[in-house]
């Protein structure tokens, strides 16, 4: 579980988020909608501690982030694991070795249990065992993501993030990362937070939805709940991604 | 950064296997253009000593001696090492750039991995250990280049060249290359990697970061180069 309280973080002049407090279960998905450049990303790097947030509290299970040093910090983070937008995977080090990053840094995994994992993981995301002698540059970018994820879950995290996970691929394999999502986050009972704008995506996978719109959180609640929501902005932006059912 | 790429490696095997990997492509990997200046170095040096020197008042062995420890004092470390600024520094520059504005150091971080030390220590620690030694390639193959053009054009003899060099010889002139070579080394990896890792935006800001590091040290290297000279010699 990660709670958000009270966040506020600004550059220069110009509030990025302001006040936003939110819970996000484990088991669940947990969804943070908004258009671009509405700050979600920004609540993310706060969340993850790549930003430091100007005011507020963030609490990992009841351990407040926002107060940790640099190796208490390193710790945690040994625990979380994250789907970048653009992928972000190491591109002069082969799948195999992305793969098993986490593993080769934290853990005293021998190489026989460090492959078994890495073909696990590999496995888990629906690719073939042969991909993990190939280099990123070599792969599409729907197959980047999924070595993305298996890189995420290799170490077994509590926590999973996922920033933007469909951006930039076409619709039918956006489909196919979202049920990976889905069933990966059930099936591990990680506390999830995906960023997206993909409103499909809200309608299949999520059971918990932030909005938020000009650095504020908005409206929150379930995706059953969206279309009876007051909230005109959320309603605009369903509207605009033509979702209506 | 600095105090964060020297902080506790999160796996010291892992730092070894990157240095060594490191010390292949800073130094094995640029053994090349090492080879060619150095050379050209050398030649072109006895040729212009020649030009000034030889008459019938100045000794033979004059070529041998002023081409040996100017190639020692000076010429090896300092064009070596502003070549490989060039070289190595805009290679580290672009390529932690690229990890920076691709997300793959916040990756890292955020895998509880010190990115810093990860990249960067070992870039350092193999540029201290295996730019001295390109240095010490250098100052071989220059001396060897002036002998062997001193030879063939006739302005010095082997025996000459090689006796003037020996003449002269002393164990302080080649330590001071090398201190020298530290230094340049220490400037080149730092600045080089410090540019890399503050890049912000997109691959126009890499070609940028890229080019402060060359320019950034070059200049340390030319300050360093007055400085060191004015301190030990």
């Amino acid at each position: 579980m990660i709670e958000v309280r009270e966040l506020y973080k600004s550059f220069e002049d110009k509030d990025a988020i302001k006040n936003i407090s939110c819970l996000f279960e484990e088991g669940i998905i947990n969804m943070v909608i908004g258009s671009s450049g509405s700050g979600k990303t920004v609540l993310l790097k706060c969340i993850v501690g790549l930003l430091r947030p100007d005011k507020g509290k963030i609490y990992y299970d009841h351990q407040d982030f926002t107060a940790m040093g640099y190796f208490e910090m390193k710790r945690l983070r040994q625990k979380i694991g994250m789907l970048f937008q653009g992928s972000a995977l190491f591109n002069s080090q082969t799948v195999f070795e992305n793969i098993s990053f986490p593993l080769v840094m934290h853990t005293s995994m021998s190489k026989a249990e460090i492959r078994k994992r890495v073909e696990y993981c590999l496995e888990r995301v629906n690719l073939d065992k042969k991909v993990a002698d190939l280099y990123p540059q070599e792969l599409s970018g729907g197959m980047q993501k999924r070595v993305g994820i298996a890189r995420a879950i290799a170490n077994n995290p509590k926590y999973i993030f996922y920033d933007e996970p469909n951006s930039g691929l076409d619709p039918k394999t956006s489909r196919v990362i979202d049920a990976l999502i889905k069933e990966i986050s059930h099936e591990m009972k990680t506390t999830t937070i995906v960023n997206s704008h993909d409103m499909t995506s809200v309608f299949d996978i999520a059971d918990h939805v932030y909005f938020i719109y000009e650095g504020q959180l908005w409206w929150n609640g379930k995706p059953s709940e969206i279309m009876h929501s007051a909230n005109a902005e959320l309603i605009q932006m369903i509207n605009a991604a033509g979702k209506h059912e | 950064m600095l105090r964060e790429a020297f902080g506790r490696p999160d796996n010291h095997r892992i730092l070894m296997k990157r240095t060594f990997r490191e010390m292949n492509i800073i130094g094995i990997e640029s053994l090349g253009i090492v080879f060619m200046v150095s050379l050209f170095m050398g030649m072109v040096l006895t040729l212009e000593i020649a030009y000034q020197l030889v008459s019938a008042w100045v000794p033979d062995t004059a070529i041998g001696e002023i081409v040996s420890d100017t190639t020692m004092l000076e010429l090896s470390p300092t064009i070596t090492c502003l070549v490989l600024a060039g070289r190595v520094g805009s290679n580290i520059a672009a390529e932690l750039g690229n990890m920076k504005i691709s997300e793959q150091i916040d990756a890292m971080n955020i895998m509880g991995v010190n990115a810093a030390s990860y990249l960067i220590m070992p870039k350092i620690v193999a540029s201290i250990i295996v730019i001295p030694m390109l240095i010490i390639v250098s100052n071989a193959l220059s001396i060897t280049g002036g002998l062997f053009i001193g030879h063939i054009t006739g302005f010095c003899s082997s025996f000459d060249f090689i006796q003037g060099a020996q003449s002269t010889f002393e164990t302080f002139t080649l330590v001071f290359s090398l201190i020298k070579a530290f230094t340049f080394a220490l400037i080149i990896s730092t600045i080089s990697s410090y540019q890399g890792f503050i890049v912000t935006g997109g691959a126009i800001e890499v070609g940028r970061a890229s080019t402060r590091a060359v320019v950034q040290s070059s200049v340390l290297i030319l300050f360093f180069d007055y400085l060191l000279a004015q301190l030990l010699l």
